[in-house]
């Protein structure tokens, strides 16, 4: 095993662990956001993206990291929207997603074995009718496209938005939320 | 033996920090779906090499040396191990079958994988999932994570009134 | 105050700091035109290889912009990441500011001189035009091809552009293209669309 898998391995098993901690791991626990009993996914992510986010903007500000090594997914605009819709269908159906699916089916859970079966065959079919969702798939590229670059706005403005917008929704969230 | 879960923000700072130290140890984010990807490929291969060479979704993935060499397979192996002992030392650790109250083990099974089989096809055509589009690619602002993000998240708030008999 | 809530306060004065502290990405200033400024508006223009301007895309040049003076038709095609069309016979409706650094894209390298006059008219000093065009861009980034019998001194060198190929969904190949001819006539739609299907893999689908 090479010291890259290595590396791979320890940093899955601490996402491993903070999901799991998180209660993420309980398809109940994450269907309450749709239906206003517990935001803890909204609250999770969105705590995790501000780290991420301010974390690399300052250590690459620093200068102790590139940013542009910091691989960042191309955006193919159409695809990535229809896939989003798709995506959320099953998501309610399933309750979990395919990183928590593990964690529930690690912890016990069936119902997330299921959902990874699900996965398998979902990715595996498409996989088969690659050439036929092909053109779909890769239309509308626009490369490496960030919201800075888009909104022509200097990346650490960019980051004060986000940080402004998730801190609101976060107090609002708060409101809306009726443990059941 | 603590039973009770983390607080949502301090999980998610510490997720945060995993995230970020995914990014300056290996240079990219968290994943999830690009495994079974991985795997699906691997299997389509034992099962007929030819066809699947052909294929050029699978082919990429068996050409970095498929399912014991990719990076996100081992990640997610990780989780499994890290998620089993955070349960078993929290206590949580418990063979069932999470469903919503009106609903009966075969049927959430069911609902289950069917969810799982369309994550699966949003995930193909959105080259990623939750994890690897919506967290990590929305961690670097990467446009079209924030697209699937938005358009995931305004589908599931659509559907999910007319799927309240699953969960309620 | 509780833990979350500090944490809270932290993300909101490191978040108003960062929009004052200026770009993340290191400085990599591109190189300045040779001899400056040249009086004659219509001299001809720095070129910049295509793989310099993959370099500039990829590490966020501030004050990069790619103007992209070809049809319509062919940037809905194919654009290079960035791209931002503009119709050539109308360069008025160009805006630049004196900060920006300038790439034109043409179909082969070409560039009508009343675009140049005009850019320059309205203040744009850093004007450079990508050599070869857009078939430079596809050639020389999306599938650069070494030969066969390259050298262990080429083949390293090879690897580097390779890289950035793949950085930008490229097809970086070893091995004489199979039709000599083929490599000089303009690309087909065919291989455009296959270059942009062959994204780099590295995310999580």
């Amino acid at each position: 095993m090479t010291a890259t898998l290595g590396i791979a391995l320890l940093i899955g098993v601490a996402f491993g662990v903070t999901l799991e901690q998180a209660g993420l791991g309980r398809a109940r626990k994450l269907v309450g956001q749709f239906y206003g009993t517990d935001f803890c996914v909204f609250k999770v992510m969105f705590s995790a993206i501000l780290t991420t986010l301010l974390g690399s903007f300052w250590l690459a500000r620093l200068g102790l990291v590139d940013l542009t090594g910091f691989y960042v997914p191309e955006t193919f605009l159409l695809p990535q929207f229809v896939g989003g819709l798709v995506f959320g269908v099953g998501f309610v159906l399933a309750g979990l997603c395919p990183g928590t699916s593990c964690v529930a089916a690690a912890s016990g859970r069936l119902d997330g074995l299921a959902v990874m079966g699900g996965l398998f065959v979902g990715i595996g079919s498409c996989g088969l009718l690659f050439d036929r969702l092909q053109p779909l798939r890769a239309s509308t590229a626009y490369g490496t496209l960030t919201l800075p670059q888009l909104f022509e706005l200097p990346y650490g403005v960019v980051v004060l938005l986000v940080v402004a917008v998730a801190l609101l929704a976060f107090r609002l969230l708060a409101r809306f939320e009726r443990p059941a | 033996m603590r039973r009770t879960y983390a607080d949502p923000y301090l999980a998610g700072v510490a997720l945060g920090l995993v995230l970020l130290a995914s990014f300056v140890l290996s240079g990219r984010g968290l994943g999830a779906s690009g495994a079974f990807a991985s795997a699906s490929a691997s299997v389509a291969a034992a099962v007929d090499t030819e066809a699947v060479s052909a294929n050029a979704y699978f082919a990429r993935y068996l050409a970095d040396g498929g399912f014991g060499s990719d990076w996100l397979v081992f990640e997610l192996l990780g989780v499994m191990i890290g998620a089993a002992v955070s349960a078993l030392v929290s206590g949580r650790w418990r063979a069932e079958v999470e469903r919503g109250p009106r609903l009966g083990i075969r049927a959430r099974l069911a609902w289950a994988f069917g969810g799982g089989t369309l994550m699966g096809a949003g995930a193909m055509l959105a080259r990623g999932c939750t994890s690897g589009q919506a967290l990590s690619g929305g961690a670097v602002l990467s446009v079209g994570s924030w697209v699937f993000m938005l358009s995931l998240f305004a589908s599931a708030y659509l559907v999910a009134p007319l799927l309240r008999r699953l969960w309620r | 105050m509780n833990a979350p809530r500090a944490l809270g306060w932290a993300a909101i004065v490191l978040g108003a700091a960062a929009a004052f502290a200026g770009s993340p990405y290191r400085d990599n200033p591109p190189p300045r035109a040779q001899g400056e400024r040249a009086d004659d508006a219509t001299a001809p223009l720095p070129a910049v290889s295509a793989t310099q301007l993959a370099e500039w895309i990829r590490g966020r040049q501030p004050g990069l912009r790619i103007i992209d003076l070809r049809s319509t038709d062919a940037f809905e095609a194919y654009r290079i990441p960035r791209a931002r069309r503009q119709d050539p016979d109308s360069p008025d409706r160009i805006a630049v500011s004196d900060r920006d650094l300038l790439v034109l894209v043409s179909a082969d390298g070409r560039i009508p001189a009343q675009t140049v006059i005009h850019l320059r008219n309205i203040g744009a000093r850093e004007i450079h035009v990508l050599r070869n065009g857009l078939r430079g861009w596809l050639e020389e980034v999306i599938n650069p091809v070494l030969a066969a019998g390259a050298s262990a001194e080429s083949r390293q060198r090879f690897e580097a552009r390779a890289e950035l190929s793949r950085y930008f969904g490229g097809q970086p190949r070893i091995g004489a293209p199979a039709d000599p001819s083929a490599a000089e006539s303009a690309p087909a739609t065919d291989d455009v669309d296959a270059s942009i299907a062959h994204l780099r893999r590295r995310g999580c689908g």
